[in-house]
C-alpha cells in the first residue's frame, strides 16, 4: 500500500517535472529517459542472466540507423519505429546465439567484438550511413491529432518528453512482468546455477537468447527514439565507449532491481551536468566516482539502500 | 617485387606483433592472478610512452635510460593501483573487476588530455631516420629495434615467470590462488609483483612505439583491445598463447591490410575471435574454465 502512494506520487512528479525544467535540463531529462530504456533492457542480460555485454550501444544504434534510412525513404515513424526494434532483434539473435555459448570474460569479449564490428561498419558503408559524418536532418514524429484540434507536435521538447516516458513506463512493464512470469524466473534460475536449472529441465541457452533479443529490441526502440529526437545521429554515438557508459549505469545503480538501472542512467548523466563540469573533468571525476562506488557499495547504489533500509528495520 | 611488398608487411606484423605480445603478456599475467579483465592496462602503455616522451624531450635523457625510467615509474604506478584499487574489490563479483577497470582507463585517459593535450607527438629517436637495407628492402632501425628489445624483454619475463622461485609462486597462484595460500605463499606480493612487472612491460611497449606511431591520450585503446583478444584466442592465463596470439594476429592484421582492406584492417582480429570462440567458446589453448 505505502508502495502504490510512493509510485503514484513519483509519477506525478514526473508528469509535472518537465513543465518546470529549462531548455538544457529538459534536454538532459529526454536522454536520461531514453538510456533508462537502454539501461533497463541492459540489465536483463546483466542483472537477470548474468552475463556482461558489450554491444548493446550497437543494437542501439542498428535501432537508430534504421529508422532514420527508412524515414528518409519516406516511411512515417510510427512504423519504423517498432520495425527498428524488430530489426534489432533479429540482429540480437544473430550476435546472440554465438556469443551466449561463451561465458563470463569470453561473452564479454566476444559481445565487445560485436560492439566494434557494428561500429566499424557504421563508419565504413559510407554509401549508406554516410560514414564518420553521420545523418542529418531526420525528421520529427509525425504529429498526432487529439481533440478539439489540439496536437502532439513532437517538435516540442515536452511532448518528445512525453513520448519517451511513455516507452519508458512501457518497458518497465513489460520487463517487470517477464520476470514474475515463468520466463522470469527461470532466467533468475540461470543466473544464480545454471547446471541446476539445466537439471531441472530448464533450456538454459533458450531462455539467455530471449532475455538477449528482447534486450536488443528495447535498444533498438531507444534508438528510434534517440534518432528522431535529436534529428542527427553518427557512429561515434554507438561505439564502445556508449556500451562501457551503458554497462556502468547498470552496475553503478544495482543491476539486482528494477530501479537500479534508472537511478545509474539519472547519477551518471546527470551527476557532471549538476556540478557543471568541462567534459573532460567531468569524465575524471565520474571515472572515480566509479571506482569508489564499486569498492563501496559492491552491489550498486539501489542495492546499497536496500541494505540500508534492511538493517536499520531489523 | 611481390615478395618484397609482402617481406614489407610481415615485417611490420612482426613490429606491431611485438607491441600486442608485450601488452598481452601483461593482461594475462593479470588476469591469471586476479581474474580482472583489465582495460584499464593500455593507459600503462600510454602513459609509458609519455613518461620515456618527457624525459627524452625536457631534460634530454637517452632514449634508452629514459624507457628503463618509465618502465620503473609505471611499475610503481602498477603496485600503487593493484593495493588501491583492485586489491579492494578482489572478493567482490568478476563484474565489479571489470567495472573498477573500466573506471580506471577513463581517469586515466582524461588525466593525461588535461595535462598534455589531445596533440599526437613523435618521440624522438636517433634510430627513426637511420635505415637499412637487406634483400631489396629498407626499414628503418627503429623498427628492428622495436622486435628486438621486444623479443629479449619476453624472453627476460619468461625465464623470470619459469626460473625463478617467485615466478613459480606465480604460477602457483595462478593455477589455484586458495591452495597456494595454504601452501604460504603471500599472495598479496604476488599480485603486486605481478601488477609490476605487467605494468613495466607495458610502458616498454609504449616507448618502443612511441618513435613510429605517435603519443596521444587516447593511444591505449587500440592495443588493449587487441590484447583481449589474443588473450581469448591464446586461452586466458596462457603465457604461450599471449606471446604466439600476439605475433600472430600482428602478422594476420598487417597481411590484411596490404592485401585485402585497410579500412577493415582493425575489423580481422574481431571476426577471428568470433570465428574461434564460435567453434572453440574458452579459446584455442584454452583449459576448461574454472
Amino acid at each position: 500500500m505505502k508502495n502504490k502512494i510512493g509510485l503514484v506520487t513519483l509519477l506525478t512528479a514526473l508528469v509535472i517535472l518537465p513543465f518546470f525544467l529549462s531548455k538544457t535540463l529538459l534536454h538532459l531529462a529526454v536522454i536520461i529517459e531514453i538510456h533508462a530504456i537502454l539501461t533497463l533492457s541492459l540489465c536483463l542480460v546483466v542483472g537477470y542472466v548474468g552475463q556482461l555485454s558489450l554491444c548493446h550501444a550497437g543494437f542501439y544504434g542498428i535501432g537508430a540507423y534504421t529508422s532514420a534510412l527508412l524515414t528518409f525513404a519516406h516511411w512515417p515513424f510510427w512504423i519504423t519505429l517498432p520495425l527498428s526494434g524488430v530489426v534489432s532483434g533479429l540482429f540480437g539473435l544473430f550476435v546472440g546465439f554465438p556469443s551466449l555459448k561463451t561465458r563470463g570474460i569470453y561473452f564479454s569479449i566476444t559481445t565487445m567484438s560485436f560492439g566494434v564490428l557494428i561500429a566499424m561498419v557504421l563508419n565504413n558503408w559510407i554509401s549508406l550511413t554516410n560514414g564518420p559524418d553521420g545523418l542529418s536532418g531526420i525528421k520529427s514524429p509525425e504529429p498526432i491529432s487529439l481533440f478539439n484540434g489540439a496536437a502532439l507536435s513532437f517538435k516540442n521538447p515536452i511532448h518528445y518528453y512525453f513520448l519517451v516516458g511513455f516507452f519508458l513506463l512501457f518497458t518497465v512493464l513489460v520487463i517487470s512482468r517477464l520476470l514474475r512470469s515463468r520466463v522470469g524466473r527461470a532466467f533468475i534460475g540461470v543466473r544464480n546455477n545454471e547446471t541446476l536449472a539445466w537439471s531441472l529441465g530448464i533450456n538454459s541457452m533458450r531462455y539467455k537468447l530471449t532475455a538477449f533479443i528482447i534486450a536488443a529490441v528495447f535498444a533498438g526502440l531507444a534508438g528510434s527514439l534517440y534518432a528522431h529526437y535529436l534529428r542527427y545521429i553518427c557512429p561515434k554515438d554507438f561505439g564502445l565507449h556508449e556500451s562501457f557508459d551503458m554497462l556502468v549505469m547498470v552496475v553503478v545503480g544495482g543491476a539486482q532491481t528494477l530501479l537500479g538501472p534508472i537511478v545509474g542512467a539519472l547519477f551518471v548523466l546527470g551527476l557532471p551536468k549538476f556540478f557543471g563540469f568541462e567534459p573532460v573533468y567531468g569524465r575524471v571525476a565520474f571515472g572515480i566516482i566509479l571506482i569508489m562506488v564499486m569498492i563501496f557499495m559492491p552491489r550498486g547504489i539501489v542495492g546499497k539502500w536496500q541494505e540500508y533500509f534492511k538493517s536499520s528495520r531489523g | 617485387m611481390g615478395t618484397a611488398i609482402f617481406l614489407q608487411q610481415v615485417i611490420n606484423g612482426l613490429v606491431v606483433g611485438s607491441i600486442y605480445a608485450m601488452v598481452a603478456l601483461g593482461l594475462t599475467l593479470i588476469f591469471g592472478i586476479l581474474h580482472i579483465g583489465n582495460f584499464a592496462h593500455g593507459q600503462l602503455y600510454m602513459l609509458g610512452a609519455f613518461a620515456t616522451y618527457w624525459m627524452v624531450t625536457l631534460w634530454g635523457w637517452n632514449i634508452w635510460l629514459a624507457m628503463l625510467a618509465a618502465m620503473g615509474l609505471m611499475a610503481l604506478l602498477g603496485i600503487i593501483l593493484e593495493r588501491m584499487v583492485f586489491r579492494p574489490v578482489h572478493s567482490a563479483p568478476h563484474i565489479n573487476g571489470l567495472i573498477v577497470a573500466l573506471g580506471l582507463f577513463i581517469v586515466l585517459e582524461n588525466l593525461a588530455f588535461i595535462l598534455w593535450g589531445g596533440e599526437e607527438r613523435m618521440l624522438p629517436s636517433p634510430y627513426a631516420t637511420k635505415t637499412i637495407s637487406f634483400l631489396s628492402l629498407t626499414l628503418t632501425i627503429q623498427r628492428l629495434l622495436v622486435f628486438i628489445v621486444a623479443v629479449l624483454l619476453i624472453f627476460l619475463l619468461y625465464l623470470f615467470i619459469q626460473r625463478t622461485k617467485m615466478g613459480k609462486a606465480i604460477r602457483a597462484v595462478a593455477l589455484d590462488s586458495e591452495v597456494a595460500r595454504l601452501m604460504g605463499i603471500p599472495i598479496h606480493r604476488i599480485s603486486a609483483t605481478v601488477f609490476a612487472v605487467s605494468s613495466a612491460l607495458a610502458a616498454a611497449a609504449g616507448a618502443l612505439v612511441g618513435p613510429i606511431f605517435s603519443v596521444f591520450p587516447a593511444m591505449g585503446l587500440s592495443p588493449i583491445l587487441k590484447a583481449f583478444v589474443v588473450i581469448v584466442i591464446g586461452g586466458m592465463g596462457s603465457i604461450p598463447g599471449a606471446i604466439f596470439g600476439g605475433y600472430v594476429l600482428g602478422i594476420a592484421e598487417s597481411l590484411g591490410a596490404g592485401y585485402l582492406s585497410s579500412q577493415y584492417k582493425d575489423g580481422f582480429a574481431f571476426l577471428a575471435l568470433i570465428v574461434v570462440l564460435m567453434i572453440k567458446p574458452t579459446g584455442l589453448f584454452g583449459k576448461k574454465e574454472g
